[in-house]
């Protein structure tokens, strides 16, 4: 009776320091990693870990191919590259344990708020050091990812939002495609017979594309620290946007029977839909009947869009710095930016590279680079992004009048202001 | 081999010994539990008193937190829709699961595989199933096209939350149904025995001996439904794609602690928000204690 | 009441018979027990009567009602539990009133049968407590109060004093004959315990195995038992069941039995039954003794008076008057020549 008391409690005992011992093994090896790099090695060396959000199969290959050529041309730098699928969650989870991967995405809408969270490296430094031609760049893709007169990032690539108008469907309507917002509804009311709910405009119920109108008004809706969505060009903006709602030429997305306007063209649902490049190649992958092309925005008082952009950038406690810096000016130089918008899936984001993408012609896109305005807010505004496009989406339903509407954000602006 | 007598220092160094093997084996869940429950329950109380960011605290700000949640009036419509979530999904979970009970425990045929079935939605991932229900209720979806209609169950704020609700009680009605199944099998079948032979029938019996007999059914049913129902989120975040809509219809409290956590990077912000709503689960399930707390013991 | 009538009832579970053939007819107002050892059948019986099992074969009767096929919502008979079966978040008045409210008997002759049942068991001040405020000998109570308060055809009884320490349930027992000589209702019981049935029934019905064994009043089992198997059953303590050469009672086709209590030491009447045995052990019982006797390698038991000095090693003596001996047919086990 005795001895098998002590040969359990023996087991006992053994069991729980093999678990101790193998949880401590896991949290030194945790350890292990860091400052793998060499310390202030003159040649930047080591490995270097780039972080992106997941995006499709297409895009995640041809990012691999421009990492292969980074490191052939870099031979004592390694790139280890993760998609990480809930990319804001994660990556704020990584900075809270001030152990971010060296190189990763910004997204313009939010990089003002993690520049002033203190989270993003200032590039200056690097810049000057190696001369790095920051000129080329588009200056309105740069002022997202500038602050206090320092430079956190370059833009990856850009999208702006222009028309994709499906082709077929303008012929059989005899139409031409519009370039003003008169055109825009008369032509709308021309399609109206060729699609089946008559409703041939893809409406967003959101901010995200309704903002251009607001541009092509010549309004805005922040001068400095003062919200302006109540001002008259915004208002007029929204009158027309969310008039063609009304006035029975286009519905949102879900209204017409799709996730999102790309899907809504595609199920031949919408002829006309205001998004970006990144319909290549998600039309031709998914409905590849559908005949289409990208047509310039149309132009109110002016001419005005979106600019949606990422940039590389680097983390205040990134590790290896040296060399993160080196994969970021291959990137975003002219070599690595053309191989990545070779195949027609980005813009590039620098004006002294040129492509011949495949697929429909980009020209309508590339033309937008002169006004097309990045889509990034100061930090707190998503709260107001939520609020506005929870009130546009009662607007269009009838539940809410636009003056009260834009009162109600701008009030919420002003607040996330001070 | 000689025997030795057990003197008191060994039977009490025995004592010991055995005390420690005890120690050491709930030692890892304990741990586990600390660290990984307790603790950083602990820490969010202990930032939402400051504006803190992911590098730590930014600013210390007392109350202020909580004051400006009672202005906020976005944070009110989440209270609103999640309170009538609630309200109404636990009283439909508590139904559709004492029926399935009741429906399982009746010596039927087949009976083994109803409550299979019935209990299998209950093992799919919520977001699995919420990615089926947004091609099922599309205005172009199943649905629509079973009943004539054509509406976007999802998209429209009158059936967005209410779509979700419907999904909800479907989803977990398996799992209630165990546990009221358990419930009704730890009543004594000579109580039915005693109440058919005064004279009860079967719906009698179930108002006046089954139900009231179920209090620890019921208990236990309605407090998991309720802290399950405050804590909606999944659901809310991919009909909406995050942003609460249409019309704020779908915006719960657990979906605006998150986007002021996520994208406006508000940790104290978010941590006031988790701090008031345990504290209203913690009210409620007390609440529940003192209505159905006290258990008959046959 | 009403009388009731078993008519060649078998119930059958998975081809095992629990009750075969049963034929019983009990009066309107008789008080009979079914007796027999675990697994004989004697609750079964019960509950078809109850409504509880189904019957495979036969019919019970309720009156002349045939009630094969009536739900026992429907028979009008009240059953007493073994585990009382009381509704345990109800008060003793709400378990009392519950069988007359799924009647819907107005409220006031409600209260006024509940009030006048608790005074008959003495429950006044229970009244308004739950079961488990209550101890077993009160739960019981309130088991019969439940029956008696719905003025049934019939009182049904599973074993209903098993669960209550010696000494409640002889109090007990008194008391529910008394109530049954009170209120006159007919009352079916069912007890594995012989001197229940003897000392409470009208009539006893012994089952074992599913069969019934004997009908009849207690002094007609006792005196003449028609098997072996009601004559070691019945009486406390059993009779003694030897082959008959051991006593020389006979050849070895037969089986002799005698009582304990009718056994008396030295030589007695001369053509009764007279055998030696040892003495083992005496039991000392106040105004009897119990003798443990060992005659070759059987065991018998004498109830002697305890003037007799008998002591442990003593062989002695003993003889059985004849009109006391009962003799069996060894194989068949029925009565060849019983109990003059």
């Amino acid at each position: 009776m005795k001895r098998g008391n002590v040969s359990l409690k023996l087991a006992a005992l053994v069991v729980v320091l093999m678990l101790a011992v193998s949880i401590g093994a896991g949290v030194s090896a945790g350890k292990r990693t860091k400052g793998q790099g060499p310390v202030a090695a003159k040649a930047p060396s080591g490995t270097v870990t780039l972080s992106g959000w997941s995006v499709g199969a297409t895009e995640e290959k041809l990012l691999k191919q421009v990492i292969s050529a980074f490191e052939r041309s870099h031979p004592r730098i390694k790139v280890t590259y993760d998609a990480i699928p809930n990319y804001d969650q994660a990556m704020l989870a990584k900075f809270s344990a001030r152990r971010p991967p060296d190189v990763f995405y910004l997204n313009s809408e939010k990089a003002p708020t993690w520049i002033k969270q203190g989270l993003i490296l200032p590039l200056d430094s690097y810049v000057k050091k190696s001369k790095f031609a920051v000129a080329p760049f588009y200056p309105k893709l740069m002022t997202a990812f500038r602050a206090n007169g320092k430079t956190y990032g370059f833009p990856k690539d850009w999208n702006p939002l222009v028309l994709q108008i499906n082709t077929a469907m303008l012929a059989k309507a005899k139409a031409k495609p519009p370039t003003t917002w008169a055109q825009l509804k008369s032509v709308a009311q021309k399609l109206r017979s060729v699609v089946p709910d008559g409703r041939p405009l893809c409406l967003a119920a959101e901010w995200q594309r309704m903002m251009a109108f607001v541009y092509q008004n010549g309004g805005s809706v922040l001068q400095g620290k003062t919200p302006t969505f109540t001002s008259p060009k915004v208002r007029q903006a929204v009158e027309f946007y969310v008039g063609l709602q009304k006035s029975g030429l286009g519905n949102s997305p879900a209204k017409l029977g799709a996730g999102w306007c790309g899907e809504a063209l595609g199920k031949e649902k919408a002829a006309i839909a205001f998004e970006g490049g990144w319909v290549y190649p998600y039309l031709p992958e998914n409905f590849p009947k559908i005949k289409w092309k990208f047509f310039p925005m149309v132009k109110g008082k002016q001419a005005g869009t979106l600019a949606f952009t990422a940039a590389y950038s680097m983390g205040t406690h990134s590790k290896n710095k040296e060399a993160g810096w080196e994969l970021i000016k291959y990137l975003t130089g002219r070599t690595g930016m053309k191989l990545w918008s070779s195949k027609g899936l980005v813009l590039p984001a620098r004006s002294d590279v040129k492509v011949k993408p495949p697929g429909p012609s980009r020209t309508p896109l590339l033309n937008a680079a002169a006004s097309a305005r990045a889509w990034s807010w100061p930090s707190g505004f998503d709260k107001v992004w939520t609020v506005a496009n929870n009130e546009l989406g009662a607007v269009f339903e009838g539940k809410q009048t636009i003056p009260a509407m834009l009162k109600k954000i701008n009030d919420e602006a002003k607040d996330a202001l001070d | 081999m000689a025997t030795e007598a057990r003197t008191e220092r060994s039977i009490g160094s025995e004592r010991v010994r055995e005390a420690l093997v005890g120690y050491a084996f709930v030692f890892l869940p304990l741990a586990s539990f600390l660290i990984f429950f307790f603790y950083p329950l602990g820490y969010a109380f202990y930032i939402s008193y400051f504006d803190w960011g992911p590098l730590g605290k930014i600013e210390t700000l007392g109350l202020e937190n909580y004051r400006d949640l009672a202005d906020d009036e976005l944070f009110h419509k989440a209270l609103k829709n999640t309170l009538r979530y609630t309200a109404v999904v636990v009283p439909c979970q508590m139904a559709l699961g004492l029926t399935l009970a009741v429906v399982v425990n009746q010596a039927l045929r087949g009976r083994t595989f109803f409550r299979a079935a019935f209990y299998f939605p209950s093992l799919a991932s919520s977001a699995a199933i919420t990615a089926v229900a947004l091609y099922i209720l599309a205005s172009d979806g199943l649905l629509n096209a079973l009943i004539g209609t054509d509406k976007a169950w999802f998209a429209e704020s009158g059936t967005a939350l209410e779509s979700i609700m419907g999904l909800n009680i479907w989803t977990t009605s398996g799992t209630m149904m165990l546990f009221y199944l358990a419930a009704l099998q730890a009543i004594p079948t000579d109580v039915y025995e005693a109440a058919a032979i005064d004279g009860a029938k079967s719906w009698r019996t179930f108002w006046r001996i089954t139900f009231p007999l179920l209090k620890p059914g019921h208990f236990f049913v309605g407090v998991v439904s309720v802290i399950g129902s405050l804590q909606v989120f999944d659901q809310a975040f991919i009909v909406s794609g995050g942003g609460g809509g249409p019309n704020y219809s779908t915006m719960t409290v657990v979906l605006y602690l998150y986007n002021q956590a996520i994208n406006d990077v508000r940790f104290g912000y978010a941590a006031a928000v988790g701090v008031i709503l345990f504290a209203l689960i913690f009210t409620l399930t007390v609440v529940q204690r003192l209505v159905f707390g006290r258990m008959e013991a046959a | 009441m009403a009388p009731v009538t078993y008519e060649k009832v078998s119930k059958l579970f998975d081809g095992t018979a629990a009750v075969k053939d049963l034929d019983l007819e009990i009066g309107d107002g008789e008080f009979i027990v079914l007796v027999g050892p675990s697994g004989c059948g004697k609750s079964t019986a019960l509950r078809m009567l109850a409504g509880l099992e189904r019957t495979t074969e036969g019919r019970i009767m309720i009156g002349d009602r045939v009630v094969n096929n009536v739900a026992p919502q429907d028979r009008d008979v009240a059953m007493v539990f073994q585990s009382y079966a009381l509704y345990p978040h109800m008060t003793v008045y709400n378990n009392l009133a519950f069988g007359l409210r799924n009647l819907k008997v107005p409220k006031q002759e409600i209260d006024a049968r509940v009030r006048k049942a608790a005074e008959i068991l003495d429950m006044g001040e229970l009244i308004k407590r739950k079961p488990k405020q209550l101890s077993g000998g009160q739960r019981q109570r309130v088991a019969l109060g439940r029956a008696i308060v719905r003025e049934p055809k019939a009182f049904l009884m599973d074993e209903p004093l098993s669960n209550l320490d010696a000494k409640l349930r002889v109090q007990t027992r008194a008391e529910i004959l008394k109530l049954q000589q009170r209120l006159g209702t007919t009352t079916i019981y069912v007890t594995h315990d012989q001197v229940e049935a003897m000392t409470m029934g009208d009539r006893i019905a012994v089952m074992r195995f599913g069969l019934l064994q004997q009908l009849g009043t207690p002094e007609e089992l006792y005196t003449h038992p028609r098997n072996v198997f009601v004559a070691g059953f019945i009486g406390s303590p059993a009779m003694n069941l030897v082959p008959a050469p051991l006593v020389d009672g006979g050849g070895s086709n037969l089986i002799a039995g005698f009582r304990p209590e009718h056994m008396t030491l030295g030589d007695g009447s001369p053509d009764g039954l007279r055998f030696d045995a040892k003495v083992e052990v005496v039991e000392y019982l106040g105004n009897d003794q119990l003798a443990h006797l060992v005659k070759g390698e059987t065991p018998l038991v004498a109830l002697l008076p305890v003037e007799c000095r008998l002591s442990m090693g003593d062989d002695a003596t003993f003889t059985v008057p004849r009109d006391k001996l009962h003799l069996f047919d060894a194989e068949t086990e029925q009565v060849v020549h019983g109990g003059g």
